[in-house]
């Protein structure tokens, strides 16, 4: 339990922060589209017995640079590119489990996530890898916020645009892999979006937005698998509705504040 | 063209630029040079390739042929973004809903600086609200951009593209959003910064009627540069008589 609190966390304030910007980029399905193709990584990781998680993330970064590439050169839409790439790469994991293994409680656990049995390496693992998430998101934050407001000027005036594009690309697909173990594949852009989405609502700075997402993602975490462990509920489950709530409390906050 | 460029006063040089969306012939051989001090309005109808023009200039997009150099460097090794101010067209067209207040936009046209030498805090905080106060918009430094109106909200953009301290600034369709009322505090504004900051502005516009008393030199630009000379001298030339005449395909407003 404790294990997972402290994973949990650190997943769940990645993905906050990095949903803030990816909302404004107007990518907030990015999340559910990767997460969706990456189960042919899982797929493949069960069939040849390797690390799914390990094979999904290989997967999910080259699918997340994929997208980008053909946004820019192929003019397709942002949008248009996850919704293809999501519903192959999961076609391809449905055919992939069934020649693996059928349909198990291991499968089960990467669809609705298994926060719980998280063990002692993958919980430092994640805390690595949120750390360097967040870490490169402040690193370059005005950077970043920048190119999310206005592409075109933030080129003008000299950043290197491309390259940050692809740093977003890189890091979104490493946080939905991290944000797999905690509440699956199916829940996973409720991470991303859910605790941003409430920093977007009342916010009138940007940063400010960023603190809110954070405390969504934390109170969530913490309250979600405490309830999930004392009621015996899933733990993902709990965790989602638990940011959901926060989120339509925000909204009555902002109906009431105007 | 490479005795213009030798000057030391030219900050832009833009040679025998040409340029083809696709088979769009948008651009055919435009030179032109910008130099220190000027208050130069490029006007064209829509479609003439102003934007373009200036996108080039800016590196955001490579021309099929010709060249630019800024402050005397080829584009390609120009590294000093904090010298140009820039105000896109559609600067105004973001999503309203943006949580970003003014003084975090205007902020953010400290960056390009930032790689050079590093600014504290209260350093950045200064040079926001100097910038705001030129554009008399210092009262509205805590609020939300898209509460503004599309007026003010160009005046926050003309602070972020004039807090790095720039030499040379560029306006595209400024006064598309500003209330024609509002025309003349806006060109007064831009002419105290051209005065006390020396600051080179550069404004485009489709709009001859917005030429004012305190523009110093017109560019006139119909793919090819047809007229480039002083305000005044503008005023009597073929180009411009044209212009008014209304007959001419040069102020036809289809893309
Ligand atoms: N991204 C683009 N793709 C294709 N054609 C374009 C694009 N942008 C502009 N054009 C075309 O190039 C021409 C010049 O456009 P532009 O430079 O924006 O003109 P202006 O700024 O003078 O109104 C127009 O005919 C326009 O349709
Ligand atoms: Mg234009």
């Amino acid at each position: 339990m404790q294990r997972a609190v402290i994973a949990g966390v650190f997943i769940a304030v990645a993905c906050a922060v990095l949903g803030v910007f990816l909302i404004l980029r107007r990518e907030s399905m990015i999340g559910h589209g990767l997460a969706h193709a990456a189960f042919a990584g899982v797929a493949i990781g069960l069939l040849l017995d390797i690390m799914p998680l390990g094979a999904a993330l290989i997967l999910a970064v080259l699918i997340s640079i994929l997208i980008l590439k053909l946004r820019d050169r192929a003019g397709l839409y942002g949008d248009t590119g996850i919704a293809i790439f999501s519903s192959a790469g999961f076609a391809l994991g449905i055919i992939l489990v069934s020649m693996a293994q059928g349909f198990n409680v291991d499968l089960f656990s990467y669809l609705f996530g298994e926060i719980l049995a998280i063990d002692t390496t993958e919980v430092w693992l994640s805390i690595i890898l949120a750390a360097a998430v967040v870490s490169m998101v402040f690193f370059n934050y005005n950077r970043l916020l920048y190119i999310t407001f206005d592409w075109e000027s933030a080129r003008a005036s000299g950043i290197k645009v491309k390259r940050l594009d692809m740093m977003i690309a890189v890091l979104t697909a490493v946080t939905v892999i991290m944000g797999m173990k905690v509440v699956g594949i199916i829940l996973v852009s409720a991470l991303l979006v859910i605790p941003a989405a409430s920093g977007l609502l009342v916010a009138k700075n940007f940063k400010r937005a960023i603190i809110i997402a954070i405390i969504n993602a934390l109170i969530s975490v913490v309250i979600g698998l405490t309830l999930s462990f004392h009621l015996n509920i899933p733990a993902s489950g709990a965790l989602v509705l638990m940011s959901f709530l926060i989120f339509g409390i925000m909204m009555i906050f902002k109906k009431y504040r105007n | 063209m490479a005795s213009h460029a030798a000057e030391p006063n030219t900050l832009v040089s833009i040679s025998d630029v040409s340029y083809f969306y696709g088979n769009n012939h948008v651009l055919d051989q435009v030179s032109l040079n910008i130099r220190k001090g000027d208050f130069l309005a490029v006007i064209g109808p829509n479609g003439s390739g102003k934007t373009t023009l200036i996108k080039i200039m800016l590196g955001l997009l490579n021309p099929g042929q010709g060249e630019v150099k800024l402050f005397g460097k080829l584009l390609r090794d120009f590294t000093d973004w904090g010298k140009i101010g820039y105000v896109p067209q559609k600067a105004t067209h973001f999503d309203p809903f943006f949580p970003i207040s003014v003084k975090e936009v205007v902020s953010l046209g400290l960056i390009s600086n930032r790689n050079i030498a590093f600014i504290s805090k209260s350093e950045e905080e200064q040079a926001v609200k100097k910038a705001l106060c030129r554009v008399e918009m210092n009262h509205l430094i805590h609020k939300r951009i898209g509460s503004l109106s599309s007026g003010q909200q160009q005046r926050v953009f003309i602070a972020r593209a004039i807090v790095s301290d720039p030499d040379i600034l560029i306006l595209d369709e400024p006064t598309t959003g500003v209330d024609a009322s509002m025309h003349d505090r806006f060109f007064d504004m831009l002419n105290v910064l051209h005065k006390e900051n020396n600051l080179t502005i550069v404004l485009i516009t489709h709009e001859i009627g917005i030429i004012n008393k305190h523009i110093s030199q017109v560019a006139c630009l119909n793919q090819k540069l047809i007229y480039h000379g002083k305000h005044s001298d503008f005023c009597n030339s073929e180009a411009f008589k044209k212009m008014i005449s209304g007959g001419h395909h040069l102020i036809s407003h289809h893309h």
